[in-house]
């Protein structure tokens, strides 16, 4: 498995160049110092990609993933020899839930179909991950609710004939922000509009009062 | 075409409120434009509307094509769609002069009253010119495209969507800026000398040299997310790199070069066709020749006519279609009753529990705030009132002492009462017999009853639209009220030999708002003079006035219609309470500590307070407070009959937000429920029912942003509506807002009780993915 977090390696040319080392040290730092073991992708980060058999895979994640939030999980497919994309896979997620979490019969996976039975707790439960669920289309998605905070182990599992490989990464769902925070700009509405219509009537009656004043005089 | 290509190109993002927003906002401008098209051809030519057009289409297409999605494993596609926010969308935006067709798209009203106080206001404009400063535009330019392209910001945007998207409106709000003094959109002044216009290009031009030959020529990649990405097509991370120097570098540089020299060849040129600032009165607005103007002031005044439109109106004004449409219903509801009665009974496997109540209520309610009661016009129940004329029954008036709203308030509390104490919505045997004695009322009383006497005085799912329609955009009023004047026969009301005239008694030159209207369109039918349409209007604006009307006198007079009002407002909010976690929490706890057997009791209380006592205590502390603060004389009767009739666009929203919950939390339940029906009837051709699919899809945050947003809209009319009710009884604007004070106070509770409910945990109902 290859550590995302690690930069990649420079070249020797690189090193020799003055302008480009200035440059690379700026970037790196600066990135460095606020992302330092991620990279993105399809609005989320790589969490893991693996060569093995014949297939590259590639696992994204949003950055942070919450409980009981809708959370898009891609997974891109290329063929290791030639980095070609491969589409007409089978892809197939799978979850170890962590120790401890309890589950509910109606938490819901969202998707295709699902979901994480009662005290599978250790088993992995599997689903299929499809281009149709994905925003882009190059790509595998599936769309999960996780009922339970912790470190999920998340596997994806491909099969192509007779092919298969697998990739997997730990995936730290946390609890949910508060929902406040996401529809904060609704509440801000109200408040706005008001001053905004309350300045309206100000000038509306400011202007009003100086026209009068001019035709008086 | 290779499957890799095909998946590139099929890879479309959905962004429903973005389409929204620019579809709204081409509406606007394409009215302003047909008005000013009319009045100078020359200044508003075809192509600033397809420029304008062409603007938003390269904005949506950054934004939601397949670049979007490449973007974040290639960076030579995230620097297209940069190129396509920098360069191309705003400067096709601002060549359509957008300002004054925006302005003259707004409604009238609108765009004077609301708009231009701000327009004219001398320390807004003294920012505006500032902000339009080229010095200024330059150097926003300038400092966003540096500070983005800076690896730690480029990196956060890749990372959050929330950044990403604050990233592209930092480009296209900068550009905006950067690209007005270069096009100066009408009615703008240039500032700085018309020289100076190719320089300013060639100088920014410099910039972004400096930046794409950075990004051409290192030897390193800049940004860590390309370096971890898949590699597409076979290209490495630094060649991509490269290529997206270049992309910036040529076609960026192009767009900067040739208008530098189209703009360097105009000035030097002796036909000097430079557009010329049309100087007027204060500098900045431009008026039309009066005539001309006139005329289009005319035109304008014509409103927004649905019955006028083609096809959409034939069809409306058709007899046969609302026959057709309410047949469509008919069928549906003895599907509903036969499923009732024989189905299984589990709500969320049977049509009795989806149709009704997740489809049905949500479709009626957001059919009411887009368009009107359209409900009404396709009505089932009508078709026994047909058969009860056919059979020859004499029908007598109905009488004189019922003739008020009275009837239906009281069967509206029963309603909404045995709703959540026998709980309905789970009981599909109890909605069939619901539905099934709503026809036997209906049969009844309108077969022994002249006129609509049902829908009028009795129906409570008509009284709910009712009242809900006078918030809504369309209303069936009179074209031109001068033809009405010289009317003598009134078939509108009376009807003639080929048309029935109005059954609710409205008699149009004095029908104000929708109450007691159900867009049947029997007046427009029998008006001889084709005078009758469906006209836009301003949501609410019918509560804001207390003319005499047409069957129903003065809005002020009628206490009855205040209360029916106020029972449907408030219940919005108890039925919605009454199914979150906290409030069955409460109610469970009552029984259990007062030993009973049943919850009919807790239950019976619970909507006793909250859709009699509360309402009626609230606004009467509410209104007498007001009154006496601002020591007004008005009857408390009188306010009190306005001020609940204002609250009406707030309950309206809450039902829209309760009933849009059930609707897109159990959407994918309908098709499974009708696969099980059919199957039950002998019919197996539409295959096994798929359950799992009622899974919810919709993220819960979009959900709750949409329900949140509706309730805020709600709030504003309502607080405006009450702040023209106030200045109607007191002119001085500090002894209004004495009187509105505490009614605002009212209102304002109900609002965040409102949102405090939309953040509870929810029952699901009619969703069989979570049987």
């Amino acid at each position: 498995m290859r550590n995302i977090g690690q930069r990649p390696r420079e070249s020797a040319s690189a090193e020799k160049s003055r302008a480009g080392r200035v440059m690379h040290c700026f970037a790196v730092m600066l990135t460095a110092g606020i992302f330092p073991f991620l990279a993105t992708a399809d609005s989320g980060i790589v969490r893991t990609q693996e060569s093995q058999g014949l297939f590259t895979i590639t696992i994204f994640t949003p950055a942070e993933v919450s409980r009981g939030l809708p959370t898009d999980i891609t997974v891109m497919i290329q063929s290791r020899d030639s980095g070609e994309v491969v589409m007409d896979a089978d892809v197939e997620l799978g979850f170890v839930p962590p120790v401890g979490v309890s589950f509910n019969p109606n938490d819901l996976i969202c998707g295709s179909r699902g979901r994480i039975p009662v005290g599978l707790q250790g088993r992995p439960t599997g689903f299929s991950a499809t281009h149709a669920q994905a925003a882009n289309k190059l790509l595998y998605g599936a769309s999960v609710m996780f009922p339970g905070a912790g470190n999920w182990q998340l596997r994806a599992t491909v099969r192509r004939g007779s092919e298969a490989a697998s990739a997997s990464c730990v995936l730290p769902v946390s609890a949910p922000p508060s929902r406040l925070a996401a529809v904060w700009p609704c509440f801000a509405l109200p408040p706005l509009a008001i001053a905004l219509f309350a300045c309206n009537q100000w000038l509306r009656n400011r202007q009003g009062r100086n026209l009068s004043g001019q035709f008086t005089s | 075409m290779s499957r890799v290509t095909e998946a590139i190109f099929l890879s479309w993002s959905t962004n429903p409120g973005l389409i929204f927003v620019l579809v709204v906002t081409s509406v606007i401008y394409l009215r302003g434009w047909l008005v000013l098209h009319r009045i100078t051809p020359s200044r508003f030519p075809l192509w600033r509307l397809l420029s304008f057009l062409a603007g938003l289409v390269a904005f949506w297409f950054a934004i939601a094509s397949p670049l979007d999605s490449i973007s974040s494993l290639l960076l030579s596609g995230h620097m297209i769609q940069h190129l396509l926010l920098l360069s191309v969308a705003p400067p096709l935006v601002l060549l359509g002069s957008p300002f004054l067709p925006l302005l003259r798209g707004l409604p009238r009203t609108f765009a004077r009253d609301g708009v231009g106080p701000f327009l004219v206001w001398p320390p807004l404009r003294k920012f505006a010119r500032t902000l339009t400063h080229p010095a200024v535009c330059w150097l926003a330019m300038a400092v966003t495209l540096l500070a983005w392209h800076v690896p730690a910001a480029f990196e956060l945007a890749l990372r959050s969507p929330g950044w990403h998207k604050a990233e592209h409106v930092c480009f296209f709000v900068a550009a905006l800026l950067f690209w007005w003094p270069v096009i100066l959109p009408f009615p703008s002044r240039p500032i700085w000398p018309l020289w100076t216009r190719p320089v300013y290009l060639l100088a920014a031009d410099l910039l972004n040299t400096l930046l794409s030959a950075i990004l051409t020529f290192s030897e390193h990649v800049l940004y860590p997310t390309y370096a971890a990405a898949p590699r597409l097509f076979g290209t490495s991370a630094l060649t991509d790199q490269a290529t997206a120097g270049v992309i910036m570098w040529v076609p960026g540089s192009l767009v900067f070069f040739i208008p530098g020299a189209v703009l360097a060849i105009q000035y030097l040129s002796p036909s000097d066709s430079l557009v010329r600032p049309v100087r007027t009165g204060d500098g900045t607005v431009w008026l039309p020749p009066r005539s001309r103007a006139r005329q289009v002031a005319q035109r304008e005044r014509a409103r927004f006519d649905v019955l006028a439109m083609p096809l959409i109106g034939q069809f409306l004004r058709a007899g046969s279609s609302r026959r057709m449409l309410q047949v469509v219903l008919l069928i549906l509801a003895v599907a509903v009753i036969a499923d009732g009665f024989f189905g299984p009974q589990v709500s969320s496997l049977n049509l009795a529990g989806v149709l009704p109540w997740t489809y049905w209520r949500a479709a009626t309610v957001v059919a009411l705030l887009a368009l009107g009661n359209f409900f009404c016009m396709a009505c089932p129940f009508m078709l026994p009132r047909e058969l009860g004329r056919r059979i020859g029954l004499k029908p007598r008036p109905w009488p004189r002492w019922l003739r008020s709203k009275w009837l239906a308030v009281g069967l509206l509390v029963v309603f909404f009462w045995a709703y959540e104490a026998f709980g309905l919505w789970d009981k599909p045997i109890w909605t069939a017999w619901l539905i099934l004695s709503y026809f036997v009322a209906a049969f009844v009383l309108d077969a022994f009853f002249r006129g609509a006497s049902f829908c009028k005085y009795v129906c409570p799912i008509g009284q709910f639209q009712f009242i809900t329609s006078l918030v809504s955009p369309l209303e069936v009023k009179v074209r031109e009220p001068e033809v009405c004047a010289s009317c003598k026969t009134h078939d509108c009301l009376r009807g003639n030999q080929q048309q029935r005239g109005c059954e609710t008694e409205l008699y149009l030159p004095r029908k104000r708002g929708n109450l007691d209207c159900t867009f049947c369109f029997d007046c427009a039918r029998a008006c001889p003079h084709n005078n009758v349409g469906l006209l836009a209007v301003a949501p609410g604006i019918e509560l804001v006035r207390d003319p005499q009307r047409s069957s129903l006198g003065r809005f002020s007079r009628r206490f009855d219609v205040a209360a029916l009002a106020l029972v449907l407002v408030f219940a919005a909010f108890a039925v919605a309470a009454s199914m979150s976690a906290p409030v069955l929490g409460l109610e469970q706890r009552l029984v259990h500590q007062l030993g009973l057997v049943s919850p009919l009791p807790v239950v019976t209380g619970f909507f006793l307070i909250f859709l009699v006592v509360s309402p009626v205590a609230g606004l009467v502390l509410a209104v007498m407070a007001g009154r006496s603060t601002a020591r007004v004389a008005t009857p408390i009767r009188e306010l009190l009959s306005r001020f609940a009739l204002a609250l009406v666009p707030l309950g309206a929203a809450m039902w829209a937000a309760h009933f849009l919950f059930h609707l897109l939390s159990g959407y994918a339940a309908g098709w499974p429920v009708f696969q099980r029906a059919v199957a039950d009837w002998g019919g197996r051709f539409l295959g096994h029912p798929d359950t799992a699919l009622s899974a919810m899809r919709l993220g819960a945050d979009s959900l709750l942003t949409l329900q949140t947003l509706l309730l805020a809209v709600g709030l504003l009319l309502t607080l405006y509506i009450g702040w023209r009710i106030a200045r109607d009884y007191v002119p001085r604007p500090r002894s209004a807002l004495r009187l509105l004070a505490p009614w605002a106070a009212l209102v304002i509770a109900l609002y965040l009780a409102g949102i405090w409910i939309l953040f509870q945990p929810m029952q699901m109902r009619g969703l069989t993915g979570s049987l």
